[in-house]
Formats: C-alpha cells, structure tokens, sequence
C-alpha cells in the first residue's frame, strides 16, 4: 500500500514560523548592536566587523532558512519496511532508515502554544533521528509499528 | 557430550606480572611527581619502586589464592558456558564467530593459552592449557574441519603482497610531489630567492620521507602480525588462521558478513592486485576488529573470494560512473577554497593559482572513483578517493540510505548517495546517482534482515 508523507499540521507550521522570526529577531538584536558600536567607534573595528558579518550570515542560514523551510518541507513517513524522512533548506535530505533498525525511542511531551506536543526520538544501529512538533494523534499513528519499543504510558496521561 | 575444562592454573603469574607491570609504572610516576626529576634517578629509587611493585604483586597473589573463584568451561550439545565464580556467560555455537589463541613467550613458558573467543554479544577472554585449548576448539562445530573438502578453497597471499610497498611509495611521492610542484612558486615568492625555498623543499622531503619509512614499519609489523597466513573457504564460511608466535584462529559463518569491499589505489589497478575487506555483523557492532584478508591478493584471487561471497557475482561488469556532466556537482567541495584562493591570488601573488591544480585532481579523483550498479540481489558500488573500494552490498543488509540534493545535483535529476550497514561501519559515498536508481533503493528495501538463515 503506497503510503503519503505527512507534513506538520498548519497549526504547528505558524507557531514554528513565529518562533523562528522571535529568534531570528533576538539574534539580530546582537548585529544591531555590533552595528551602533561600529559607527560610535570605528577605529577600534578590524577583523570583528568579518566576525559580525560571519554571525548575519550564520543567523539567517541556521535560524531563519532552518526554521521557515523546516516549518513547510519537513515530512516523514512510516511504512511496513522503512521510515522515510525528507527535510530541505537548500540541500534536499532524504534518509531511509529500515524498520529492523529502530532499537529505541524515546518520547517527549511538552506543552507548546497550551497544545500538547510530542517529540519523538528513534535510536537505530546506525545513529538516531527525530519527529518533532506532533500532534497526540499524528503521534500514536507513527508509534503503531513499535509497540514495546516506548512508553505507551505518556500518551495515557 | 558435555566436556569441562578447568582454567588454567598458571593464569596467576600472567596476572601477576600484568599487576607488577602497572604498580611498578605507577610507583615510577609517582616518584617522578616527588622528587621533580627523570634523568637522574639513583639506584635507592630503582630498589624502592621494585619493593613496591613487588609488595603489591605479593599483595595481589595472596588475596587471589584465597578469594578468587575457581573458573571452569563447560562445552555441551547446547553451546559453551564459562563459569568464574557467580559469574556465569553463557552463548549457543550459532553465536560464537571467531576463536583467537594468544600463544607469546611468557604463555610458552607457563604452557598456557589465552583464548579470545567473539561471540554476537562481546568478546570473552579465558586461559586453557595447549592440550585443552585443542580440543575445545575441535569440539566448537563451525571449527572442526570440514568433512567435504573438495568443496574447500584455499587462499593464501603470495609474492603480490609486496607491491603495497611500491603502492605507498607511489602515493606519497607522485602526489606528494605534484603538491610540492604546485605550492613551491608560492613559496618562493614569498621567501624572496630559490636558494632560501630550498630548505623549504628539504623539509618537505623529510617529512615524505619520515612517512614513507613510517608506513613501511606498519607494513612489516602486518606482515609479522599475519605470517602464516591461510585462509579455506567452504560452504559454511571462511576460516582463517595466521600467526606463528601468536596463534590465531577465526572462523567467519556467511550470514555474519553485511558486506565486503575490494579495494585498490590506480597503481594496483594497473598491476591487477587489490586487497578484499570483509564486513562483518561483529565488527560493525564494534565487537571485533577481525582481519580475512590482510594483504594484496592477486586478481584470480580475489575473483575465487568474490564469487563464494557473493554466488552470482558480476565481476567484470563493475559499478557504472553517474556519467560526465555528473561532475558538476562535486564543485561545491571545491568551490568555495577555490574562490578563496583566487582571491588571494590577486592580493598576495598569482603564483597561488598553481593551487587550483590541487582542487582540479581532487575534484576528477571524486567524481572518477564513485558509481553504483543495481543487481537483483545486490547493489555494487564504488567510493573512495585515493583508494576506489568497491562495495558489494546485499539489499537486505542496508539499514540507513541517505540522499542529498544540493540545487545544482537537484537541477540535473541526481542526489547524493549514502549508505550505511551498521553503527560503526564505514558509510559508503557513491556519488552523484539518478533520482529514479535511488527510489529503486528505496523499493528493493525488503522487509527483514534475515540474519538467522
């Protein structure tokens, strides 16, 4: 049976995009004062102006990009056989991991935005990977296929 | 039939000399913390590190004959159990994958045998008598000698193994020497004079020649590692022995190996040598750093090794390069230094731009050792550098594939390939492939690793 990806829900992509824009926003605060210190006092700037200009850049790469494009292009999805992750910025990542592979998971309930949120954390023989920003249902609809490898008991609180 | 094997009593005195070995390092850097000096240690300190060493050596052998427990193995129709104490380990034969005999000088003389044994879960250490170890080893059904020996095919390394002297020679001089070429104008512009650049160039050559005498020991040091090296492949797995001080013995059940790997550099692929690497569950897991085939192997041999590991094999049709316009992507490797030393080019001197050579042969060795085929049973690809290694891998036996697509590889239809067996293995680069070979992938994932069968 061919199965379809499943994105994040819309409620999760604003808040994530909300999120990031705060984020984005505090870290911009940081350029903003290198930038008043650079016109008050321009003689003492030589290499940290490479260095602030570094960090812009790092900021809108790893915060902004990462966050808006995680918001809208992260999918997943979990067959008899595999689990099928997909997440772009630039790059488009696709990583199968086979079913057998899952040793472990780890799942973690927090409160986002006074919604329940569950992220998920697979262990496998080769590393680990994550599905973050569920929903209580969309969780326990990816959890189907590996009972006694989690604690069912956090979705019965 | 169950059989017992009472541990060798002589095991004592090779712990004793290891907790002699330990108290008397830590004694002699303590004294050295003391007393602020190492050159000049009188002959009062050496007697007083010696008294210590040998108190705690007494100490220890006093409270093991009166504490320690009596260790037994027992071999039964189920499998072997080791018993020290109340410690008891337990393991089928299914699950026991090599055997090693640890036989040095010290164990000669106190006629004892350290055993290794790696089982699925770890490796399990234990001392028997010669007479002992023997016969737990024949009584071990994947070790005792194969009743079909028409079937046996054995290998041994003959005088091929040498040229990985010659192969090492050539790495480090002929690229070696092709960065030198590149980097020498830079330097003689900026040291002002030829001359001047010269020490330049014998340090260079030092430091080639330091790492070249420097792999050569490693080479040796293998060699006396693995004398005596056969190895017999049968209908059941490959068993290897080598060792003439050391004794060591493996035996390598088929289903325990997740791939193997044919590696060669351009000098041996014109010489038609390479060498085979074998994968196994245990070493992925981190379990053994077990060894089949340690040195180059010619190609009628590794043919002979090839089609027992992989029956069907298509040899001589090898991995397929993602064809030439697949090079464009490996540009983002080099890019970005490459710009940079442009830049600096103009700045510094433009000699700097005989650099750019370097990142032209890395990028055509990137592009020109990576490829993949798609079998019914297997996928053969190819990654590696310096070294090309192709990988014949069996689908059932990928657990993780990773796909990347920069925009420029995501424009021309092709993505990153990525694939791993095991937490530890090595991930295997095949390059750039065709989006459709890697939803192939995808779909030929069956659903069990069938690991039992």
């Amino acid at each position: 049976m061919e199965t379809e990806f499943i994105y994040l829900d819309e409620f999760y992509k604003k808040k994530i995009k909300i999120i990031t824009w705060i984020v984005f926003s505090v870290f911009l605060l940081i350029d903003a004062a290198a930038l008043l210190l650079y016109i008050l006092y321009p003689a003492y700037w030589g290499v940290e102006l490479f260095g602030a200009i570094l960090f812009t850049v790092l900021n809108v790469i790893y915060v902004l990009l990462n966050g808006l494009f995680y918001a809208d292009r992260f999918c997943y999805k979990i067959t008899d056989e595999y689990v099928h992750v997909r997440r772009s910025i630039a790059t488009e990542k696709d990583a199968v991991y086979r079913l057998e592979s899952v040793k472990r998971i780890s799942v973690r309930k927090y409160k986002i935005f006074k919604r329940e949120s569950y992220f998920i954390k697979f262990y496998t023989q080769c590393g680990s990977f994550r599905l973050s920003f569920l929903s209580k249902e969309t969780a326990q609809q990816s959890l189907v296929r590996f009972r006694g490898l989690y604690d069912e008991s956090i979705f019965a609180e | 039939m169950t059989k017992v094997f009472s541990l060798s009593k002589f095991r004592v005195i090779l712990y004793a000399v290891s907790v002699f070995c330990i108290s008397a390092a830590l004694a002699f850097w303590g004294l050295i913390l003391s007393i602020g000096r190492i050159w000049k240690i009188s002959p009062y300190e050496i007697v007083g590190i010696f008294t210590v060493s040998f108190g705690v050596t007494a100490l220890y052998l006093l409270l093991y004959t009166l504490f320690a427990p009596r260790g037994q193995v027992c071999v039964s129709g189920e499998g072997v159990e080791i018993r020290k104490g109340k410690k008891v380990f337990r393991c089928v034969y299914a699950e026991i994958f090599g055997v090693r005999f640890g036989i040095g000088l010290l164990h000669r003389l106190l006629k004892t045998v350290k055993i290794m044994m790696e089982t699925r879960e770890k490796m399990v250490t234990f001392y028997l008598s010669p007479v002992d170890a023997r016969n737990f080893l024949s009584m071990l059904p994947s070790f005792s000698p194969n009743p079909k020996k028409e079937d046996c095919v054995c290998i041994s390394s003959g005088k091929e193994k040498y040229f990985a002297f010659l192969t090492d020679f050539i790495h480090l001089f002929l690229l070696g020497g092709i960065f030198f070429l590149t980097v020498f104008p830079t330097v003689i512009v900026f040291l002002g004079s030829v001359s001047r650049a010269g020490y330049f160039a014998m340090t260079y050559g030092i430091i080639l020649g330091a790492m070249y005498l420097l792999s050569v020991f490693r080479r040796i040091f293998r060699g006396v590692c693995f004398s005596d090296h056969q190895v017999k492949m049968d209908e059941r797995g490959i068993r290897v022995r080598y060792g003439a001080a050391v004794r060591n013995e493996y035996f390598l059940p088929y289903e325990n190996i997740a791939c193997f790997e044919i590696c060669q550099s351009a000098i041996e692929k014109l010489l038609g040598y390479s060498r085979i690497k074998v994968v196994t569950d245990q070493a992925v897991d981190g379990v053994s750093d077990a060894e089949c085939f340690p040195f180059l192997l010619s190609e009628r041999k590794v043919k002979e090794i090839a089609y027992k590991l992989q029956p069907g094999l298509e040899y001589s049709k090898g991995p397929t390069n993602a064809g030439f316009r697949a090079v464009v992507p490996y540009l983002q490797y080099i890019l970005i230094p490459a710009i940079i030393v442009f830049c600096l080019s103009f700045i510094l001197n433009f000699a700097l731009l005989a650099i750019e050579i370097d990142f032209l042969i890395f990028t055509f060795f990137l592009y020109k050792n990576k490829g993949i085929s798609l079998r019914s049973e297997y996928m053969d690809l190819s990654c590696g550098v310096l070294y090309q290694r192709r990988v014949i891998l069996r689908y059932e036996r990928v657990l993780q594939v990773v796909g990347k697509a920069n925009p420029v590889a995501k424009g021309m239809g092709r993505t990153l390939l990525e694939v791993s067996v095991g937490k530890l293995s090595p991930a295997y680069f095949a390059g750039y492939i065709k989006k459709e070979d890697f939803s192939k992938i995808i779909e030929m994932i069956p659903k069990k690793v069938d690991k039992e069968n």
